[in-house]
């Protein structure tokens, strides 16, 4: 499921170990993220985007998946966008044909990964169920809340999930991939 | 995948009566979401009291619906013996011989149920940020109502997470299902 470089940042991802450790690394640094910017939302609402912006950077640039670069490959299972072939023919507006099949391996997901993207999504899709429903318990309270927790609390708490919980969104099904998927054997 | 051929009444022998069945429900979901937002807070707590029998309607998550559960569902204690009305034998299964016992999912079902939660999955992050973007919009010119309906909101998206699986499940089976299936007599 991996991409043929199999490197991030120049460190090579053969080992179930190493790529374990990448995820740990990424769901660290987004947790640091995730908790400054709830400690200091009060000092500007939009901090959140920040939140935003990592997780999308580890979904798109290191795990892979959600587009073109990262570890794994596209999880859409859709060839890139043709370049214009250099040829003659192609300022005469004629289409050649390629004379030998092209090498489809760095996009194209075959039945196992297919297969291991499906149920990736599959175990990714409760955790975020169930940080929803304690979303919506905690907004419950909140709109009664209880005597012994101040509103604000609450609704730092219930910010708190909600961001997690779009970061988990974003980023679950890969990071399990990542960590589930075997050692790749040197070619 | 499908375990029942009626529900509710509604016959869902073939495709296009299954996918009726899904519009009507999400019919149904957009009608208490418009009722719940016209009549206010009153009728939020039974609405939200009743989340698991809506989100749950349609199966999978649960027995008792039109697809097969995904996963074996807790069993209630058998309260014929006073050892076990005491729980000292801990939870029992179902008589298999009952018509209402969990059969694990075979290898095309749980690649089905692992195809509908990747698209559901893929649905769900694109609704996601439309209801994140939306929220952020009428927040702009009519941040007390939005703030008031917060609650029914999250609960209607709650319910639309739940159920989008089986949604799916349903929409997409295949024709008419296999010749061995049976209607299951209701309990």
């Amino acid at each position: 499921m991996t991409e043929s470089n199999y490197t991030v940042f120049g460190i090579p991802m053969q080992q179930r170990s190493a790529r374990r450790k990448l995820v740990v690394a990424a769901y660290l640094i987004l947790a640091i993220v995730c908790g400054v910017t709830i400690a200091f939302i009060h000092v500007s609402a939009y901090l959140y985007c920040y939140a935003i912006y990592a997780a999308l950077a580890f979904s798109f640039i290191v795990f892979g998946g959600m587009g073109r670069r990262g570890l794994l490959k596209p999880f859409s299972n859709k060839p890139p966008r043709p370049e214009p072939v250099m040829v003659m023919m192609v300022q005469l507006q004629l289409r050649p044909k390629a004379l030998v099949p092209q090498d489809d391996s760095a996009w194209r997901n075959d039945e196992r990964e297919l297969s291991r993207r499906d149920r990736a999504h599959y175990q990714a899709y409760g955790p975020v169920g169930v940080m929803l429903v304690a979303l919506l318990c905690l907004m419950a309270i909140a709109n009664h809340p209880w005597p012994w927790i101040s509103l604000p609390v609450l609704m730092n708490v219930a910010f708190g999930i909600a961001l997690v919980a779009t970061v988990l969104c974003m980023t679950l099904p890969a990071a399990i991939i990542l960590w589930t998927e075997p050692d790749i054997e040197p070619m | 995948m499908i375990e029942q051929t009626s529900f509710l009444g509604m016959p869902l022998r073939t495709q296009r009566q299954r996918r009726l069945l899904v519009v009507l429900y999400y019919t149904v979901l957009l009608g208490f979401a418009v009722a719940g937002l016209w009549m206010g807070e009153k009728t939020w707590g039974p609405l939200v009291a009743q989340t698991l029998v809506f989100g749950g309607l349609l199966g999978g998550i649960r027995m008792g619906g039109p697809v097969k559960a995904y996963a074996r569902p807790g069993f209630p204690l058998d309260m014929d013996s006073t050892v076990h009305t005491l729980n000292l034998d801990g939870r029992k299964p179902f008589d298999p011989s009952t018509p209402e016992a969990w059969v694990p999912l075979d290898e095309r079902e749980r690649n089905r149920r692992d195809v509908a939660h990747y698209t559901a999955y893929r649905i769900l992050r694109w609704a996601f940020g439309g209801f994140v973007l939306a929220y952020f919009l009428v927040m702009g010119w009519a941040p007390a109502w939005i703030a008031d309906k917060t609650l029914f909101l999250l609960w209607v998206f709650l319910l639309y997470v739940l159920s989008l699986p089986q949604a799916v499940v349903l929409w997409t089976e295949p024709g008419e299902p296999a010749g061995e299936l049976i209607a299951l007599p209701r309990p």
